[in-house]
Parts: structure tokens; sequence; C-alpha cells
């Protein structure tokens, strides 16, 4: 009887256990699922850049790589980077618009503007170190086609580099 | 002819009824000779039968003399001074070639200058040359009416439009001294084209001599209006619509149907001031319709494709394309489906801190085949191509057709502000995986830079701006689209 009462009690933890952890592992797999739609949205729109070759104009320096893709509204998006250098995204398209805000002076640590092409280029560093640059890709006043580049700067070296790999994409 | 009814528009013109003694009015005056003296003018004729005057009793007098062969040689406008409160005096030479068989070839001011002069091949007057507006201007004939209209070319022999087609409107009842002008005279009606005493020479409606302008815009000849013709705008706060208007004044824009016309480019609200709760800027008036830095919201007229805002770079013959059938069902669906998503405030507010406090009213503004057209076939061109090079909207859809489902452009494009173009991604992805979801995700992203007027950057990417409003917006469908997930 004593043996009998003690299995049922073993039965009834263990079922327990059981009951606690499939229920949980569905709680997870059910919000894994309800993200998936998001995910797979948001992949489709935007996949991710493959190795390719830079845009026009863009010269990469020795050990760089880039990578590219096209989203589903043509911005032209990549990334480059190599080990110990700087990482520097980039967007190009149509309804861009200047990431560089000439409004927004005061948040930078400094803030440049230089006619290329005869089109103002905006060059600033953020409080967070990152150096942004906006190029309009066309002459209308205030256009939203422009190509702006993101880059992390850990080093001096890092604005060198980014500097001589993008300039030349404003004056080609 | 015993009596006629005609409308000009909405505005019905006088009736017109008469009863004949002996194959004459029996209204009218006649002369011995069997001319007529008095029907609503007064005529006078010469001992030749010539007529050498015509008196309108409230508006003007023109008096015609002829040469030796009894061609018109001088004619003389007057609107004296008891006739009405302008006064206004026109002289009048015509030089004639015999060559051409007793054609006027220049049209002389009483001290000798040119006024107009014209071309004729194979007996039709070809060009004319206004010396009024130093235009060189080339005549059109209507095959069907035999009217005569004009127009004025570029070097490339496209139509650049001179004229507003539109007269002021008249109000209500049309009478013929109301057409005349306000003041009952109106020059445009006979020193231009019109001529009461040769109205084949002109151009005439419904038997009235009218400027040719006009007639050539009831041909449908000179419609300036761009395709869509009313759009979505935010005006003092709110989304309205806005109707393309061109102005008799020479002006010519979109104009908000909470706004009336004031004149000279400017418009006024119709509406009482509201308070506004904040929210995106009023759409750029001036911009949209290309009005420079003019003090008004429109622009001058400048022709058939010169409707205030840039020109695009080439039109070509299919530049906006319109949805029909499927294609307008499923672009509709999307936007629906879009709506349905805003309804929760959640998604409706996924942008608020980004300056945007309700993407429904976004949404709202994207109407196909007003500001968003199908893309796949458009035949406009620009520098859109890979690395800035030029080539059709079209061409451009066909080559990321894998990839690009949505692209908006820009005036530079599309000479018209800017439009949402669909590719063949948004009709046929490449997955179906979540198909309606992101054609809905589509239209809100686009609402963004279409109507909102908000670049990707502010966002941080494009990618960051969808992540936002599908982390919003995507939960909403759970329920609606029967567990999608």
């Amino acid at each position: 009887m004593r043996h009998c009462s003690l299995t049922l009690r073993w039965t009834i933890k263990v079922l327990a256990i059981v009951f606690v952890m499939s229920h949980f592992s569905s709680a997870q797999d059910r919000s894994k699922k309800e993200s998936r739609p998001k995910e797979s949205a948001l992949r489709q729109l935007h996949p991710e850049p493959v190795e390719s070759n830079p845009p026009k104009g863009i010269g990469l320096l020795a050990g760089y790589k880039h990578k590219g893709a096209t989203d589903f509204e043509g911005n032209q998006v990549g990334v480059i980077s190599k080990r110990d250098g700087v990482k520097i995204k980039y967007e190009m398209g149509f309804s861009q618009g200047m990431a560089v805000d000439a409004d927004q002076k005061a948040i930078y640590v400094w803030y440049r503007e230089q006619k290329a092409n005869g089109r103002i280029t905006r060059y600033a560093l953020s409080k967070g170190n990152v150096l942004m640059i906006s190029i309009p890709l066309d002459d209308a006043p205030q256009t939203l086609h422009v190509a702006n580049f993101y880059g992390t700067i850990q080093k001096p070296d890092d604005i060198a580099d980014m500097l001589l790999m993008i300039l030349p994409f404003a004056y080609k | 002819m015993q009596s006629s009814t005609n409308r000009f528009w909405s505005a019905a013109e006088e009736a017109y009824s008469a009863t004949y003694v002996n194959d004459r009015n029996a209204a009218w005056t006649y002369n011995a000779s069997g001319d007529v003296t008095d029907d609503t003018m007064h005529h006078v004729c010469n001992s030749a039968g010539y007529q050498v005057e015509a008196t309108d009793n409230c508006a003007f007098e023109i008096g015609q003399g002829y040469d030796g062969d009894g061609l018109p040689l001088k004619r003389e406008e007057n609107r004296p001074a008891p006739l009405a409160p302008t006064v206004f005096s026109d002289v009048m030479y015509y030089l004639r070639s015999s060559v051409l068989g007793g054609r006027v070839v220049v049209e002389l001011t009483a001290q000798g200058g040119r006024k107009n002069s014209y071309a004729y091949a194979n007996g039709e007057e070809i060009a004319r040359y206004d010396g009024q507006t130093a235009n060189l201007l080339f005549t059109m004939r209507n095959p069907v009416t035999g009217c005569s209209a004009y127009q004025q070319l570029d070097p490339t022999s496209t139509f650049l439009g001179f004229d507003d087609p539109y007269l002021k409107h008249p109000g209500k009842n049309v009478d013929y001294a109301l057409l005349k002008g306000e003041n009952g005279y109106n020059s445009a009606f006979f020193v231009g084209d019109g001529n009461p005493f040769d109205q084949g020479g002109g151009c005439t409606w419904n038997q009235m001599p009218v400027p040719c302008g006009y007639v050539w815009a009831l041909l449908g000849g000179a419609v300036v209006a761009p395709q869509d013709d009313v759009i979505s705008v935010r005006y003092k706060g709110e989304w309205v619509l806005a109707r393309f208007q061109a102005e008799a004044d020479g002006y010519q824009g979109y104009i908000p149907v909470t706004a009336s016309y004031e004149g000279e480019g400017r418009i006024r609200s119709i509406k009482p001031p509201t308070l506004r709760r904040g929210g995106p800027a009023d759409t750029d008036l001036g911009k949209l319709n290309g009005a420079g830095n003019d003090q008004g919201v429109l622009a001058r007229s400048t022709g058939f494709f010169g409707i205030g805002y840039g020109q695009p770079q080439n039109p070509g013959t299919t530049p906006f394309p319109t949805f029909t059938n499927d294609n307008l069902k499923v672009v509709q669906d999307s936007i629906k489906l879009a709506q349905e998503m805003t309804k929760n405030m959640k998604c409706d507010e996924a942008l608020k801190a980004y300056g945007i406090p309700s993407l429904a009213a976004l949404i709202n503004g994207m109407t196909p085949n007003s500001n968003v057209f199908d893309g796949r076939t458009s035949t406009l061109t620009g520098a859109i191509g890979k690395n800035g090079t030029t080539e059709s909207v079209g061409a451009y859809f066909k080559e990321n057709k894998a990839s690009v489902g949505a692209s908006v452009f820009n005036d530079s494009v599309t000479g018209r502000g800017s439009v949402t173009f669909l590719g063949d991604y948004f009709f046929n992805p490449v997955t179906i995986q979540w198909m309606a979801q992101q054609r809905a995700m589509i239209m809100l992203h686009e609402a963004v830079h279409q109507v909102g007027g908000k670049g990707d950057a502010p966002f941080g990417s494009s990618k960051r701006l969808s992540e936002k409003i599908i982390e919003k917006c995507y939960p909403v469908l759970k329920g609606k689209l029967g567990g999608v997930g």
C-alpha cells in the first residue's frame, strides 16, 4: 500500500513536470510562430546583402569587401567592411532623404557641407562616432533621391579610409 | 431657322425665336436692297451693298472700308464712352497679296506697324505671326467642322500651347452681351479671330464669333490639365481633395476643395478656422503646382505639359498608366487591408515618435490612378537607371522585376511632383507567403514617402521604417486574416 502511494506520488510529479515543460515549449513555439511572419515579411521586403561589386564610383581599399542588395522600393543597400577596418553601411534610393540634417547641426560633433557636381553634399560626425555622408543624386531642390553612408569610427584611420572610398562616388 | 436654344456648359444662352414674312425676319428691318439694317445690331451698307458699319447699341461700333476690288481694306473698332465705361479704339489696315488671290498677308496698325501677318500653303492659312505677343502660331484646322485654331510649336514641333482655353465662367444665364465681356466688350472676341462681318473667317460657336482657342478647347485639343485632375492634399491641417483648375487669368494648379481661387495665383480657405492638433505639415501647394517664387500657390500656365510643375524629361506615350480590372482590385485590396490595419491605434500611431501622428491619414491619401500608377508600362524617362543612367520607368521595373515592387519618383522624373509607381514584385512576388500583408506593408511604407513627404533616412533606413510598421501593424492581422501566422 505504501509502495503504491509512493509510485502514485512519483507519477503525479513526473506528469506535472511533463505538463509544465510541454506548456513552456508550446508557449515558446507560439511566440516563435508569431514572430515568424514579421521576420519573413521583413526579409522578403529587405533581402540580406550578398557579396557583389560596389556601386560605380566607390573604390574599395585593399582588404575591404562589399556586400549589397536591392530592396522592394529599389534602394541599393550595402556594407563595406574589413577586419580591423571601418564598417560602412549605405543606402541609396529615390525616397531616402538626407540623413545628415542641416537643421540639427547642434547634435553633431562637427558638420560640413561641400559642393560636388553642383550638388550640396553634407558630412557630419555624430556624438556616437558615426561619420555620415549624404550625397544628393539629382538636382531637384530638397530631393529625397540621395545616397547616405554611415561609418562607425573607432580610430582616426577609419575616417581616412571612409573618405577615400566614398568621396569618389560624390564626384563620379 | 425659327427657334434655337443653346447651352454653354451649364449655362443657358438666351433662347432665339423668329417668325418670317416673305422670307424676312419680322423682327428685323431691311433696306430697299434687302440688306438687314437692324437685327440685334445696326448695320449700314454702302451703295455697292457692302456692309460698312455694325453697331451694337450696348457695346461697340465697327466700321469697315473696302478697296476697289471690294475687299476689306480698313477696319475700325470703337467702344465710345457713352456706350460703356472703358473706351477702346483700334484701327487696322489689311495688306493683300495679288499673287495669293487677294489674301491678307499683313495687318497693319494706324501707324503702319505690323499687327499680324499670315502664311499660306495650297490656299490655306498655315501660320500667323501675332505681333501683339510676338508668337508664331501654327494653324490647326478641324477636318470635320472646318474650324481653325492656333497653336504654338517648339523647335521639335511639339505643341506648346499659349491660350487659356477657358473663358471666365459667365455665371448663370448667358447672353450675347455677357459673352462679350463683363462691361459689354471683350476684345478677344472681335480683335482676335471672331468677326461679326465674316463669321467664317474666324471661329464660331453656336453661330457666334468666339476666340478660336475656345473652340479648340471644345474640340478637346487644348486639355492642359494633368491626367489625374483630383488628388489628395493636406490643407489647413486636413486631408482634402484638390482639383486641377485652369483659371481664366492664366494661372493653373491644384486647388483644395475647401479653398476658393482669389486671382493672381492665390487661394483662400472657405472653411472657418479650426483648432489644429498638430500633425504633419500641410502639402506645399506652391511647390506642388510649381508656383516658383510667386506669392500665390498656382503657377502661370505654360502649355500642354508645362502645367506648372517641372517638365518631365520625356513623358512618352503612356507616362502614367492606370490600373484596370484585376490589377486595380489588387491595389485597392492592398490599400483596404492597410486601412484595416491602421484602425488599430498601435498601428495608426506606429510612427508617432517620428512626427507622423496617423498612418491612417497617410494611407487614405494613396489613390490608384491618381497618385499611384502602373510602373511596368510607364514611358516616363529619367536618370533612374543603374548608376544614374537615363531610362524609362517601365524599363527600370523590368530590370528589377524580381526585387522592386514600388518606387516613388519625384518631380524631376514625373514633372508633377511625387508619384508612386508599382512594379512586378508588387503583383508577382518571388514567394507568395504573406503576399497580401506584404502588399499592405508596401503601401503603408510608400504612403510615408508619397503622402507624408518623409524619406527613409529619418527612420534610420528603409528597413528600419518597414520594421517599425511591421512591428506595430502585423499583430493586428492575426484575427483579421484568420490567424495567419
